[in-house]
């Protein structure tokens, strides 16, 4: 039988931000190969949480400790995506270093090696999020997470969205957390369910 | 041609030439962190820089290329840390920078012709002495972002995930502001200092517009950059009209033809 082993481990968490308590004594164990959905409403504290788990904040008392520095992340709306600028999918990807043969192993997996050429302004916003996790794939991490990655996009392209989260996480045993405010979707779609709305 | 038979179109020409790789280059980047006004400021910043190169009988570019460089950085560093945004920190050292010429300058009794030609450029009358300085600070500039193009454009397109991956953003903004202040420095003899930021931006704007990869922008935007440079200078040379004048006018008559093209 598979030990199980902690990636996260967060105790007592709690932040303040301008008088303001977002996250109070907070506390959450991730298992290596969970599938993990963080779900609340606007001002729940789910980005201010990511932003302390990946280092860019630090919490104002508790403990967080990380047992992976391998962590690949998918911001909410990569500003870029929209901005018109020239920029081909495979300039997106190297864009975090890596060499051809790592490129092309994460567009594959991925699945748009055939969008390599094409401009990231001329693809959908399902495939935009797919050259985002391509790139955060480049490194092998061993945890990804991912900052509302379905907004504006079609429940089609959500549905194949999720069946690529489901095909990493099983097949590439990639831990995975999943940020987002609809609890409907991502309940079906997710393993274990985090509510910080009803904290 | 005719006009290659003096000496001072030459230097002009390779001078305009030196801007025409650069300012592009370095426009790119800052179109794609969308503040592109920085050139605009800080060739505010430049006319102090002259005025007090004038002022004290000092190599205006040396002063120039200085006290850019320092303003850039803390323009940066206010920037970076959030207290106050981008395009307000350029709203504030615009004029600052305009307050302290109009200062230098009367202290300095008045404009001369000289002072013009930082103003508006004087391309014609680049010398020999200042055609080394400008080469060797376009190369310096151009082996950096070579050097450092990756960083430079993960840091510029995405400057939270860039910082994920262990790229010092800070270091990386610096860098690029430096460059800036650098290029403001090295065009301002050949547009001048009204209107370097219209050479940073509108040839990089015009190879955005049909580039299909962002390496590709880089080409178009220095092709387009030196097409209105040589055709700038021959134009102004037979026409007798002021040089910096006919090359930025000449690039927006690019970017309008470009345009009008695309929308066939």
């Amino acid at each position: 039988m598979k030990t199980k082993k902690e990636i996260i481990s967060i105790k007592d968490l709690s932040f303040v931000y301008q008088k303001e308590l977002i996250l109070h004594e907070f506390s959450l164990s991730v298992i290596k190969g969970d599938f993990l959905g963080l779900i609340g409403p606007n001002g729940s504290g789910k980005t201010t949480l990511l932003k302390i788990i990946l280092g860019l904040l630090e919490p104002t008392s508790g403990k967080v400790k990380l047992l992976s520095k391998k962590i690949g992340y998918v911001a909410q709306k990569a500003g870029f995506a929209s901005s018109g600028f020239p920029i081909t999918v495979e300039e997106v990807i190297s864009m975090a270093g890596g060499k051809a043969k790592e490129i092309e192993r994460v567009l594959e997996l991925t699945g748009i090696a055939s969008k390599r050429k094409r401009l990231l302004n001329e693809l959908s916003g399902g495939q935009q999020q797919r050259v985002f996790i391509a790139r955060a794939l480049l490194h092998k991490p061993e945890l990804l997470i991912l900052d509302e990655p379905t907004v504006g996009i079609d429940s089609e392209a959500q549905n194949k969205f999720y069946e690529l989260l489901r095909k990493l996480n099983r097949e590439q045993g990639l831990t995975i957390i999943l940020v987002s405010h609809d609890l409907d979707t991502v309940e079906k779609k997710v393993d274990k369910i985090i509510n910080l709305g009803k904290r | 041609m005719e006009i290659f038979q003096y000496s001072f179109m030459i230097r002009a020409l390779i001078a305009g030439l030196i801007v025409a790789v650069i300012a592009p280059l370095i426009g790119n980047f800052l179109l794609i962190r969308r503040f592109s006004m920085v050139a605009d400021t800080l060739s505010h910043i430049a006319l102090a820089g002259v005025a007090i190169g004038l002022l004290t009988h000092t190599q205006p570019i040396l002063i120039t290329t200085i006290l850019t460089s320092m303003v850039a950085i803390l323009i940066e560093k206010i920037r970076t840390s959030q207290k106050i945004a981008g395009e307000t920190v350029l709203a504030m050292f615009l004029p600052g920078g305009l307050a302290v010429s109009i200062i230098l300058i009367s202290l300095a009794n008045g404009f001369n012709s000289n002072l013009f030609s930082y103003l508006f450029g004087s391309i014609t009358t680049v010398s020999s002495a200042e055609i080394w300085p400008m080469l060797i600070l376009a190369l310096i500039s151009l082996a950096i972002v070579i050097l450092l193009y990756r960083p430079l454009i993960f840091s510029s397109f995405d400057e939270e995930g860039a910082k994920l991956s262990g790229i010092n953003t800070k270091l990386m903004g610096y860098v690029l502001m430096t460059l800036t202040a650098i290029t403001v420095s090295l065009a301002m003899r050949v547009v001048g200092i009204l209107l370097i930021g219209a050479l940073m931006v509108i040839p990089s704007v015009t190879g955005m517009k049909i580039a299909k990869s962002f390496k590709q922008s880089f080409f178009y935007a220095i092709a387009f950059a030196m097409a209105a440079v040589l055709i700038g200078l021959v134009g102004a040379f037979y026409l007798n009209i002021p040089a910096g004048g006919a090359i930025v006018l000449v690039s927006l008559a690019i970017f309008g033809l470009t345009s009008v093209s695309l929308s066939k």
